[in-house]
């Protein structure tokens, strides 16, 4: 790819030197030719119904263009029927059923192409697909979790809907159309599409034909936009792109924008800022601390091992002095062992149970302070740290319209945190990855909030960390208890998010708590064990009974759009636009009427009537 | 004097363009008023252009070029009142059509990315889940001691 890549180092058109501008002359005569590939590239003027015409700009802007060009392509639904409107009364009626219905019910297609995709060619997509008859194409299509590959010119035959494996164009081109409009970024959204060209062999292939047709134009939609068309790797496109999103039938909407008076800077490049790596040093490995992953039944042993059960020997009555001796002495040894196993306890810094499972070595057995317990043993921890992937969900557009932002609250709940919101802009239309590293020494943790949206731009981006605590202790001795409920009580009291509202409960309680336990550090002193860390007020141990997995709530405004809406109210549109190149219900509250010779009285009628709502 | 030229008018006024049908030309009709841009009004003898004026409410003056809406009074056997006020759209539809605005909202395109204030939404609204594929359900005991 990064050869291919290098070759269009060669320049694609020429700069013309006009005045203080340099006039951009593109042109599909216009070509390089690179190891047999004939590269083509062109710009069309599409309002005069085709052709080639000169852009009079300076060379940023068109770099520009270039350079903003994102490897997003997106086919949404609605464009996809809007399509299909088009194509209908050009298709005749053998049209089969079954490409209807996929046309009907396919969903956006989303495809990322890495940075290594390079620009072929300015390509037209025409909106009859009778004339593309002599450029036989296929359209990729994600419908419903499945993948479809259409022959949208071979009408005639029934069975051009197939069914297909990523596996099945691996292979394959596909080559992109973009639409950009030429007057900055003023209401134009993207449209793409998606074509395989047949037998088309990486390298051999010369495409000549990117021709637009002279007609079949829709004039209005496609007036002075740049199209430009990338060659994609589709390997890389599919790895990229993983599998195909599930997708709501989208009622209203289907268009994208960007805003802005056309002087900015426009970078929308976004940075990637992932998860950080973990630290290089831990009390695991430190040599001085033993960390073990032991089950039930080594637990219960290693408890029996450390507490034996003392039986006195009783002194023996009808024997000698020596049996006498004997019986002492035996009971001294088990008194000093059971004294050398009870200052071992200051040995044993904590037992907790965590919600993971952290990398072991093999069974050693269990060393206490200077002594091993060569009959129990345990598993040694490999690394403080666990990163633990809950996986991503996506979440495609319900509406895709501004109710998928405004009238949409989304809520992501943590296990051993709570619920915490979400921006729209982090996952519609993306998806979210949630991970979790955890520190197995204190059960502290941090929940890593990953986005990935081609709205926002994000890309594989932490939009939020939260920090928690999620280990349930195991007493071991009467002390660890009473550490354990005082920093129950504290990290009540120092948790995330408690609302002043609930602060007098919650000392009240810490004050019966911390008098009950008698606990002489006092409830301020929070310990590591046992703090509560959930914005929801969760103590670690009652996390450990709620769900241990995240979901998303989405909780969306339910619209009512009724059939005649656009008819009678209009969509929103903001595009400056001669009034005869709309038709329809047009709404337009600040039109200047220089141009019309009418008395004034009228001529406020006639601003008033747009205002309000014409039909032109 | 004018020449009127009365039509049936089926067309919402906010039309620019209306649809207009059975067209009665009556020449030399005299104006009442002197005629405005805006408004005019006239008589019409009905025995000698016999014809069901009720069902006429447009009208095309070529006075001054332009389309009215017009409203009948009867006021005797024979002669009707009218009364035509300026249809500014259809009148100056040509010149509207050349003006470039910043369309707000329209019927056929659409950028459903802007707010639209005028949607209605339901009193209640949907609450969905979307459960992440994989939990934290494997529980270990982790020890930790000194030596």
């Amino acid at each position: 790819m990064a050869y291919y890549y290098k070759q269009l180092n060669a320049p694609l058109w020429s700069w013309v030197e006009q005045g203080n501008t340099l006039k951009a002359t593109l042109s599909e005569t216009n070509s390089n030719t690179v190891d047999g590939i004939n590269f083509t590239a062109s710009l069309y003027d599409v309002y005069n119904g085709g052709g080639t015409m000169s852009y009079t700009e300076a060379p940023s802007y068109f770099s520009k263009i270039f350079d903003e060009i994102q490897p997003f392509f997106i086919l949404p639904h609605a464009e996809l029927k809007r399509m299909y409107a088009a194509w209908e009364s050009s298709l005749d009626s053998s049209l089969s059923q079954e490409y209807v219905d996929l046309i009907k019910d396919a969903s956006y297609l989303v495809l990322k192409v890495n940075d290594s995709m390079y620009l072929h060619s300015f390509i037209e997509f025409s909106a009859s697909i009778t004339d593309s008859t002599a450029y036989p194409y296929q359209i990729l299509y994600s419908v419903r979790n499945r993948w479809f590959l259409s022959s949208t010119n071979d009408k005639t035959n029934p069975d051009i809907i197939l069914e297909i494996s990523p596996e099945m164009i691996v292979s394959s081109f596909l080559q992109g159309t973009y639409f950009y409009d030429k007057n900055g970024k003023e209401s134009w959204d993207y449209k793409f599409c998606l074509y395989q060209y047949p037998g088309g062999t990486r390298g051999l292939v010369i495409v000549d034909h990117c021709v637009p047709p002279s007609t079949g134009y829709n004039v209005r939609r496609y007036y002075q936009c740049v199209m430009a068309g990338r060659w994609m790797d589709i390997p890389s496109v599919m790895k990229q792109l993983g599998s195909p999103l599930a997708e709501f039938d989208p009622t209203f909407g289907d268009e994208s924008d960007e805003g802005g008076y056309g002087g900015g800077s426009f970078d929308d490049s976004s940075d990637t800022i992932g998860i950080p790596t973990t630290p290089s040093i831990g009390i695991s490995t430190s040599g001085m601390v033993n960390v073990y992953k032991i089950n039930e039944n080594d637990l219960i042993g290693f408890g029996s091992a450390l507490f034996p059960d003392f039986v006195p020997v009783e002194p023996p009555t009808e024997v000698g002095i020596g049996e006498t001796l004997a019986s002492i002495c035996e009971n001294v040894i088990s008194g000093l062992n059971l004294f050398t196993n009870s200052q071992l306890i200051q040995y044993i810094i904590d037992c907790h149970i965590m919600p993971i499972s952290p990398p072991t070595a093999t069974k050693t057995p269990i060393k206490v302070g200077f002594k091993v317990f060569e009959n129990n043993e345990g598993n040694p921890v490999m690394s403080d740290y666990v990163t633990y992937d809950c996986g991503s969900v996506s979440l495609p557009e319900y509406y895709q319209n501004f109710l998928d932002y405004t009238g949409t609250q989304i809520e992501l709940f943590l296990p051993f945190v709570g619920f915490v919101p979400i921006q729209n802009e982090w996952i519609q239309g993306g998806s979210i990855n949630v991970q979790y590293r955890f520190n197995i020494i204190d059960g502290s943790f941090m929940a890593y909030v990953i986005a990935n949206s081609s709205k926002s731009r994000l890309q594989d981006t932490v939009v939020g960390q939260y920090s928690g605590n999620c280990c349930v202790h195991i007493p071991i001795t009467g002390q660890t208890y009473s550490s354990l409920m005082s920093g129950l009580v504290g990290g009540a009291l120092g948790g995330i998010m408690p609302t002043s509202a609930n602060m007098p409960t919650l000392k009240a309680s810490a004050d019966i708590l911390g008098s009950a336990v008698g606990n002489a550090t006092g409830f301020g002193n929070v310990q590591t064990s046992g703090n509560v860390q959930s914005s929801n007020g969760y103590s670690s141990s009652s996390s450990f009974l709620g769900v241990r997995t995240p979901y998303l709530k989405i909780t969306r405004t339910v619209a009512s759009f009724p059939s005649n809406y656009g008819h009678e109210n209009g969509f929103p549109l903001n595009v400056t636009k001669t009034l005869s190149n709309v038709s329809g219900y047009t709404q337009c509250s600040r039109a200047v009427l220089d141009d019309i010779t009418a008395p004034d009285s009228v001529k406020e009628q006639i601003a008033t009537l747009l205002a309000s709502g014409i039909y032109v | 004097m004018a020449d009127i030229i009365l039509y049936k008018n089926s067309s919402d006024r906010r039309c620019l363009n209306k649809k207009l049908s059975d067209p009665i030309t009556l020449d030399n009709i005299k104006l009442n008023t002197e005629m405005s841009t805006e408004t005019f009004e006239f008589d019409i003898n009905t025995q000698a252009d016999p014809f069901d004026v009720d069902v006429y409410n447009y009208c095309y003056s070529s006075w001054q070029p332009g389309y009215y809406y017009v409203t009948f009074t009867r006021v005797s056997y024979r002669v009707v009142h009218a009364v035509a006020t300026i249809d500014p759209l259809m009148t100056y539809a040509s010149s509207i059509k050349k003006i470039v605005a910043t369309i707000d909202r329209n019927e056929n395109e659409k950028n459903g990315y802007l707010l639209d204030s005028q949607y209605s939404a339901y009193a209640y609204k949907q609450v969905t889940t979307k459960t992440f594929p994989r939990g934290m359900t494997d529980d270990s005991i982790i020890l930790m001691t000194i030596g």
